[in-house]
């Protein structure tokens, strides 16, 4: 059966329509909720929310882009919902970020889990500001408009989210090399 | 060997085909999710149902009143229908489709005429000739006769050949020494219903295809066929002096009301408290009579709504409007409109909104349709006042979908509603009561209860509007 036709059928509630968008996208979908939230229980949370979303919305679905894409945005906009309520805004001044160079000596093992491990130990903000602009391609001023706040703090939560990630890699690159060390030698 | 590089690029690398299979229960989770929502239903079900089942009335009752000519058993309803309009052009019309042959007693008219007249009157015969043969294409249907053996011959004819075609013949009378037939000075409604003194009769095709043939041959009323034959006249004859057309303009105050939900304006504005203003709808009704009980009614209207929820805030900032969760789509992106609850929540996590000044205010909703509305109305009781059930199904298209803002003595047309279907459907269930001053016309009184059913998308709010109509008008019948 065609995307087309059981996206149809969901928009009549039809559970086994639904049940296969589920199946369809339920891994792509996770992966972006585990992403955005700060641990495995809460991005099941934002998975189940997006997809009742998802299904509550679907005849809003015009057929024009990607199905994909617009399953994407919502469980995106899933996730901004819930941080954006809960988080602590933090003051702080803005001259103290200097442009720094943020490269890092690459570490061929930093396996998939610990980057997003450290990933969802941002502070709520920078984690989502990061995964908006970096992994999801989205422009600061988009980032703006989609958390209400200025392109410069957009800006400077980025930095200082990029700033910790790099810090705990090279935590991590280090701890390893000396264990590295300790076993060779 | 190390080599440098960016953390965005190391990062969109590894996450690039990322994806994870979330845990079974989660799936679980949401299927009681999706499954509470579908029962919370069972009310608007039954009001689906109920516009589903008119519907189907309507088209059952087109489908049995069209399937009455290809029947094999005959019944009084299957005779030809005779209308003789013998003092207008001096000719009989045979207009009822008929797998019938049919065989003509002029003779007997004729007796049966003078018996009942004892006068006479010449003939007008130029009208009849200058009617005749106008249809070429095909020589057997609307043809003008000449005599009545070229008459029943034709119509004998015209069944073998095209059964399920139908016959319209007209009979010229003035070439067949009808001059007697009419009375001088006779001064009878120009319709005359030929049951009275014609003795038509009716046999299925193979029993008259030999009538045919000897086409003069006499078949008297006395046989079973023809007496029913005559009391199918006879109903045919009642049915048609009461008008089977009616036109009914009408006008009626709105209130509305709602099953779930206090307003649909989004859980943003649930608790808000909202009053349902009284408003018009107006509109054409036509009627068409299948049976003495039941008539197809359609029409045009104009429906009306408008509602008013209080205790709003509102706040001039360029603050999005979709986080505030309703149901509002706003012209200007520098007003924020929402209730004092979700703001102060939107307020605790931006302090910058915090601080902006706000102003208490109303919104007013104004949702108007063009109806368009089917159904069907039984007669319970058919005196000097009748009294009628009606149902049926309306199709809504929406004329305007205008959001006011009302604060102190200002109004301000700020958006619209976002989750209103522009086509949407609504049952209909009434009562009907007339009051008859004379044939034609007659006065009338309808409650009527109206159920949108999808007018909202019903994802984006709970809330199911109902309609109580009081529709008071005049009928006309033609």
């Amino acid at each position: 059966m065609d995307l087309k036709s059981t996206i149809k059928k969901c928009c009549k509630r039809d559970l086994n329509a639904q049940k296969k968008i589920y199946d369809l996208l339920a891994t792509k979908l996770f992966a972006v909720c585990l992403k955005y939230s700060r641990n495995y229980q809460e991005a099941q949370d934002n998975l189940q929310d997006s997809f009742i979303k998802i299904f509550d919305h679907i005849d809003q679905y015009k057929f024009k882009g990607s199905f994909e894409g617009w399953c994407k945005r919502i469980t995106i906009n899933t996730a901004l919902a819930r941080y954006r309520k809960h988080d602590v805004y933090e003051l702080f001044n803005q001259d103290q970020l200097t442009e720094q160079e943020d490269t890092l000596e690459e570490e061929e093992n930093l396996s998939l889990q610990f980057l997003l491990k450290i990933v969802q130990e941002l502070p709520n903000r920078y984690r989502l500001v990061f995964n908006l602009y970096v992994l999801d391609g989205y422009s600061h001023k988009a980032i703006a408009e989609m958390l209400d706040i200025s392109e410069g703090t957009s800006k400077s939560n980025l930095a200082r989210g990029r700033k910790i990630l790099k810090e705990k890699i090279q935590k991590a690159t280090d701890e390893h090399k000396s264990r590295l060390k300790i076993k060779n030698g | 060997m190390a080599n440098k590089k960016n953390i965005d690029q190391v990062f969109q690398e590894k996450f690039k085909n990322f994806e994870q299979e979330p845990d079974e229960q989660n799936w679980d989770a949401i299927k009681a999710r999706l499954q509470k929502k579908k029962r919370k239903r069972p009310f608007v079900i039954w009001w689906r149902v109920a516009g589903v089942a008119a519907m189907l009335a309507v088209i059952i009752s087109l489908m049995l009143s069209n399937q009455k000519d290809s029947t094999d058993d005959y019944t009084a309803n299957d005779y030809i229908h005779f209308e003789y309009d013998l003092f207008i052009d001096d000719t009989l019309t045979i207009s009822k489709q008929t797998k019938y042959a049919l065989s003509v007693d002029i003779d007997a008219l004729r007796s049966d005429q003078l018996q009942k007249k004892q006068q006479h009157i010449e003939t007008k015969r130029s009208v009849a000739k200058e009617s005749a043969s106008n249809d070429a294409t095909d020589p057997d249907y609307k043809k003008t006769f000449e005599s009545t053996e070229q008459f029943v011959n034709s119509f004998n004819r015209s069944n073998h050949k095209k059964i399920n075609k139908g016959f319209q013949g007209r009979f010229n009378f003035a070439n067949t020494q009808t001059a007697d037939l009419i009375p001088d000075d006779y001064t009878a409604p120009p319709q005359v219903n030929l049951t009275g003194f014609l003795n038509a009769g009716l046999k299925k095709e193979s029993d008259t295809i030999q009538a045919g043939q000897e086409n003069k041959e006499t078949q008297i009323a006395q046989n079973k066929d023809a007496s029913e034959a005559e009391d199918g006249f006879k109903e045919a004859k009642e049915s048609k002096d009461k008008s089977k057309w009616l036109i009914n303009p009408e006008v009626s105050p709105v209130f509305a009301g709602s099953f779930s939900g206090n307003n649909t304006l989004g859980s943003d504005f649930a608790t808000n408290e909202t009053t349902n203003n009284v408003s018009i709808t107006y509109g054409i009704n036509m009627g068409y009579q299948l049976n003495s009980k039941w008539r197809i009614i359609s029409g045009i209207k104009k429906l009306n709504t408008s509602s008013t929820t209080g205790n709003i805030l509102t706040a001039n900032t360029s603050f999005d409007q979709s986080f505030a969760g309703s149901n509002l789509e706003l012209n200007t992106p520098d007003i924020l409109v929402t209730s004092p609850s979700s703001f102060e929540t939107l307020s605790s996590q931006n302090e910058s909104l915090g601080r902006i000044p706000t102003q208490k205010g109303m919104l007013e909703q104004q949702l108007n349709f063009i109806e368009v509305p089917v159904g069907l109305a039984y007669k319970l009781l058919d005196q000097k006042i009748g009294i009628e059930i009606r149902g049926g199904a309306s199709s809504l298209f929406v004329s305007q979908n205008d959001v006011f803002l009302r604060t102190e003595g200002q109004s301000q047309q700020i958006g619209s509603l976002s989750h209103v279907n522009s086509t949407s459907f609504m049952t209909n269930v009434g009562l009907g009561f007339d009051y008859n001053f004379s044939d034609q016309f007659d006065f009338n009184l309808r409650p009527t209860l109206k159920y949108q059913l999808n007018t909202f998308n019903n994802s984006t709010t709970d809330y199911q509007p109902y309609i109580i109509a009081v529709y008071t008008g005049f009928s006309y019948k033609f």
